[in-house]
């Protein structure tokens, strides 16, 4: 789906029938003519020895939940922090909303409506769940900060996400890793971003929270806003996402629309299996 | 639904030991889960204090006097100010060695200017607060932009800036402020009894007054609020602790005004700290600056302020000059007890 001329030829061939990633070049879950909302190109990425990345091809559009999966070390959060700001890449391009734009920082992807959750989070455990919900963004009036505002609107959203906390003036230091991983995601969604990439958000959750944020996955998608998910639950995976991008040492390995896709063919690209490199 | 407000599934042992401990209310059960957590506060700070004013109370009859208590808070004025730039580093989880360096240099930047170049004792003070500034601020590009330790940039700063003060001060080794100098007079100026309780009164006055503001409004916005005897009882604290310090320096020659502007500068620190965003930015980079980065700050230029910070409260320390030669150590323990 993605690069639609040469594209990666060992990810499309490699997997067998239902992938169809030659053929329809147009069909990004998205409506058609608008632009996607974000577009990575040919992204190269080297960490000393080790291409993390290495010509990675992404698109997503509005209201589309695209999955990206793959083995360990395959590069999957070394693209979110490209597409974040957090690492510049080596090579390649983003487009956001049809316009190339530059993310040198991650205050550039903030200010284009670019949220991450983080695989390691990124909270700061000595501040409390409030001060790192609004962290970089704090609500202010004349050079001070508004506590009452941003503790009000703090309850509000995590009542509307459901999260429990029980003191929410306590540092995140004393949360449980579940909890600290709903902060992290409810930070996410403030402010109105119009793309959202979760690096693995429901990793350190249980049975119902888990359901919780696939729900709200799901909430944002129906919201139209542009969803990118990280996971290593092919079944998780499956129930939420529109299209399932697969990365394998760092290259593109196919993209598969969800509903056409046997869970087969998505391992048989995750692992390379029948592929000759 | 958030179980602050309600009384849904407290689980757990902190939860056991709120109910147990009968709190006031949901923001006291809060506090006694975080004291629980080991979160101890202040406490140890208090009770080491005690620990020391009983050991050399006992050793000593003179120490725990009106006079020598006046005179422990004349040196807490100077040394307590560098101490809190040290603080401000260790925060962004950094250490400033220099400050004593820092200190003795701007105190001879300023007595020099004022002394032999004649220059206007309050541009002295502001020329020298200056150069502290410049000297944090070069601390803070070779911490950030040279990827120095802050360790190494201070140690360095240590013995140069004590060299740089060594230069200025030539041969002689001394310069002396003249005694009835306007700066010298700042060391010697005592507030009289009947201020020192008014001041009490209005302090103790306006900390209940913004507790029960803070009340009214968190009420407004539906936030839990906190119980009316807490407020309470923490403004009569300070009251009460107020009185008993305005008690014993009476029994002297009065407060010292050097005390008040420490006090003020404590309290300055305090709100800014907690009511900025810089200041909270300084926490963000300290607890964790990869996550204080990816949240968009700039965590360079918090870096920078933090260290222009400590050296500009170094030489502010160094303007209230009778605690004689630069109290570097002194300043770092005292912070590192804060
Ligand atoms: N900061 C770094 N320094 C050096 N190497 C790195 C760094 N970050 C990632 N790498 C390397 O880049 C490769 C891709 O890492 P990345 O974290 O993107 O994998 P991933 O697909 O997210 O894996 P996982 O499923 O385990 O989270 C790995 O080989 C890793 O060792
Ligand atoms: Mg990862």
């Amino acid at each position: 789906m993605t690069a639609p001329g040469g594209g990666p030829a060992g990810g499309t061939s490699g997997t067998s029938g239902p992938s169809g990633t030659g053929g329809g070049t147009s069909g990004t879950g998205g409506k058609a003519g608008a632009p996607p909302v974000l577009s990575v190109r040919g992204i190269k990425k080297r960490y000393g020895g080790v291409q993390a990345l290495d010509g990675v091809n992404l698109e997503v559009s509005a209201g589309e939940v695209v999955a990206l999966v793959g083995d360990n070390g395959a590069g999957k959060s070394t693209l979110v922090k490209v597409v974040s700001g957090v690492t510049v890449p080596d090579a390649g391009e983003i487009a956001f909303g049809g316009r190339p734009v530059r993310v040198a920082r991650p205050h550039d992807a903030q200010a284009l409506g670019i949220s991450t959750v983080h695989q390691d989070l990124a909270l700061c455990e000595n501040l409390d769940v409030v001060a790192n919900l609004f962290l970089g963004s704090e609500k202010r009036r004349w050079g001070l900060l508004g506590h009452l505002r941003m503790e009000r609107a703090a309850r509000e959203l995590l009542a509307s996400l459901d999260v429990r906390i029980r003191d929410i003036r306590a540092p995140v230091a004393a949360l449980s890793g579940g909890q600290r991983q709903s902060v992290a995601i409810s930070r996410a969604l403030l402010g109105d971003p119009r793309l959202v990439l979760l690096d693995e958000p429901t990793a350190a959750l249980g049975v119902e929270q888990t359901a919780q944020v696939l729900d709200l996955v799901r909430r944002l998608r129906d919201r139209g806003l542009a969803v990118v998910v990280i996971s290593h639950n092919l079944a998780d995976v499956r129930a939420v996402s529109d299209r399932i991008a697969v990365l394998r040492l760092g290259r593109d390995a196919g993209v598969f629309r969800t509903a056409e896709t046997s869970r087969e063919a998505v391992v048989a690209a995750i692992t390379g299996a029948g592929v000759t490199t | 639904m958030i179980t602050d407000t309600a009384p849904g599934p407290a689980r757990g042992r902190l939860a056991r030991f709120a109910r147990l401990a009968r709190p006031a209310g949901p923001l006291a059960a809060a506090a006694a889960g975080r004291l629980r957590g080991g979160d101890l506060g202040a406490l140890p700070v208090v009770a080491a204090l005690a620990v020391i004013a009983a050991v050399f109370g006992t050793l000593n009859g003179r120490f725990l006097s009106a006079e020598n208590l006046t005179n422990l808070a004349l040196q807490m004025a100077a040394t307590g100010t560098i101490a809190l730039g040290v603080v401000i580093v260790l925060l962004l989880g950094e250490i400033d060695l220099s400050v004593g360096s820092v200190s003795g240099l701007c105190a001879v930047v300023m007595t020099v200017l004022n002394v032999r170049h004649g220059v206007p004792a309050g541009l002295a003070v502001l020329l020298a607060l200056g150069a502290a500034v410049l000297v944090g601020l070069l601390h803070g590009l070779m911490f950030t932009m040279l990827a120095m330790p802050s360790f190494v940039v201070t140690l360095s700063g240590l013995i140069g800036w004590q060299g740089l003060l060594l230069y200025l001060l030539g041969h002689e080794g001394t310069v002396n402020l003249p005694f009835d100098g306007p700066i010298a007079r700042l060391s010697d100026t005592w507030l009289p009894a009947w201020l020192s309780w008014l001041a009490v009164a209005a302090l103790a006055a306006a900390a209940l007054a913004a507790a029960l503001v803070t009340r009214r409004l968190r009420a407004r916005a539906d936030l839990p609020v906190p119980p009316l005897g807490w407020a309470l009882a923490r403004a009569g604290a300070l009251a009460a602790v107020l009185a008993a310090v305005v008690a014993v320096l009476n029994g002297d020659r009065g407060v010292p005004l050097t005390l008040v502007i420490f006090g003020s500068l404590v309290v300055l620190l305090d709100l800014a700290l907690r009511g900025t965003a810089a200041g909270r930015w300084i926490y963000a980079v300290g607890g964790s600056a990869e996550a204080a980065r990816r949240a968009g700050i700039s965590v360079t230029r918090i870096r920078i302020l933090g260290f222009a910070a400590a050296s500009l409260l170094a030489g502010a320390g160094a303007s209230s000059p009778p605690a004689g030669s630069p109290p570097s150590t002194r300043a770092r323990a005292a912070a590192t007890s804060c």
